[in-house]
């Protein structure tokens, strides 16, 4: 009895305590820039959807992540240009919730970028407008700010630094996804790649390796078209809309990119234990420095207007 | 009255602190970590976390995901268990309609580590997953790519 009545004596106290703590916790979080001047409700836009959330989720992680592009334009021998980068500065700029979730994936893309370049040090201040950005959007929860700071500190952290920011990204939009706010994880998406494209259409490329760079870009054709296919679920929305009618513009110029294809049926053999497949079938990209010209300036058109 | 008030208030704060650690522990995370130690020599390109609940009829249910592939990459795919549930997963790879390659031969009834894909036709891929026996279960599928 003697230990009840203790208890019920405690039990306000412990909850004050915790009601403490979480205001400490609360206040003491980073300071938050100005809050959104629009309501991107998913709710609202998820009611119009034609496709469901289920449908999004398995489309969208076809929109490539930044690390193979990046990969390819370093093993290249592709030199690294910091300026095409979008300056961190400009996180002041982007007041809306639909110009955060764009940002970003751009400020994504720039910090995998940075990193296969070994230029982890210079990722600070990328790595906190991402923080920033994901805190804004209410998924800050996924992007280990301070892990990525730590092992910035030093270049031969890389692979764990793509790792963790990439394994952040891929929480995020399963997250959102699942919150029916899915309309965001595909304005992420469409940030991450129209900055992959924008740089690998203004890296200085040389041959022999110019022609396999952009061959990936002619690829990219076929990325467009999903793109395309998850934003026209959003049009309702009149920002969406722009996008995707810009997007359209660009397909024209992906349009005159011819990819052949030749079919055969691939042969799976077993090596020390796991399968290894044979692809006998083949593709073949046909692109010319005109429409790679004609694709770059589309991208330009496009990225000029989410980052400014 | 005006403690049932402070209480409420105390409670509800309480509530979201707890939920807010509580979206961070997801059943993928921790394995996510646990796959990425087994990568090896290969890059990690993007985790499938996939959650399974048995179901008591109907045919097993699929997860899907499109990715896409590019010409003149070995891609890597395999996936690692929560081995404190049932369910082992499956993960099979198509290229529209067909079957390229599983990580489980049904004849045989033997699973395979993983599969191992250097890629000849860019383009649309679909990673199936699914649960052996339709079992509760808790998965991650990991994409990577081999030097």
């Amino acid at each position: 009895m003697k230990v009840l009545i203790m208890i019920k004596k405690i039990i306000p106290s412990l909850l004050i305590i915790a009601g403490v703590i979480s205001f400490v916790f609360v206040a003491c979080a980073p300071e938050r820039r100005e809050e959104a001047t629009d309501l991107l409700s998913d709710k609202m836009i998820a009611d119009d959807m034609e496709m469901s959330d289920q449908a999004v989720g398995e489309m969208i992680t076809s929109v490539p992540n930044p690390v193979e592009m990046s990969v390819l334009l370093q093993r290249s021998n592709v030199v690294y240009s910091q300026e095409l980068l979008n300056p961190t500065s400009n996180i002041s700029n982007y007041n809306t919730n639909f110009e955060r979730a764009i940002n970003l994936g751009v400020y994504g893309t720039d910090l995998v970028y940075m990193n296969i370049y070994d230029r982890t040090v210079a990722t600070l201040s990328y790595l906190r407008n991402v923080r920033n950005l994901a805190e804004d959007l209410r998924i800050g929860q996924f992007f280990d700010y301070e892990t990525l700071n730590r092992l910035s500190e030093s270049s031969r952290n890389v692979d764990s630094v793509l790792y963790i920011t990439n394994r952040g990204f891929d929480s995020m939009t399963q997250y959102l996804i699942n919150q029916g706010r899915s309309s965001i994880a595909v304005l992420i998406a469409y940030g991450t790649w129209i900055e992959s494209i924008h740089i690998a259409t203004n890296v200085k490329t040389m041959p022999p390796n110019k022609d396999l760079i952009h061959q990936r870009i002619g690829e990219q054709k076929i990325v467009l078209d999903n793109i395309l296919l998850l934003m026209s679920n959003y049009r309702d929305d009149p920002r969406f809309d722009e996008l995707f009618l810009d997007l359209l513009d660009l397909k024209k110029e992906f349009d005159k990119v011819t990819i052949q294809y030749i079919y055969a049926e691939p042969e799976v053999k077993e090596v020390n234990g796991a399968r290894v497949v044979i692809d006998n079938s083949s593709s073949e990209v046909f692109i010319t420095e005109e429409i790679i010209e004609g694709i770059a300036q589309q991208v330009e058109y496009i990225r000029n207007k989410i980052v400014e | 009255m005006i403690n049932k008030i402070f209480y409420t208030i105390v409670l509800t704060t309480l509530m979201t602190f707890i939920y807010t650690f509580e979206v961070k522990a997801q059943c993928g995370d921790e394995l996510t970590d646990v796959c990425h130690a087994k990568l090896g020599n290969a890059r990690f390109i993007r985790s499938f976390p996939v959650q399974h609940t048995e179901r008591s009829a109907g045919s097993p249910r699929v997860y899907k995901f499109e990715v896409i592939l590019n010409r003149g990459t070995t891609y890597r795919i395999f996936s690692c268990n929560d081995k404190t549930k049932p369910g082992q997963v499956i993960i099979s790879l198509y290229r529209g309609d067909q079957l390229i390659a599983t990580t489980y031969d049904i004849n045989t009834e033997r699973h395979f580590p993983h599969i191992e894909y250097p890629v000849g036709m860019s383009g649309r891929y679909h990673l199936h997953f699914y649960f052996e026996g339709d079992k509760e279960g808790c998965a991650v599928g990991m994409l990577s790519t081999v030097n």
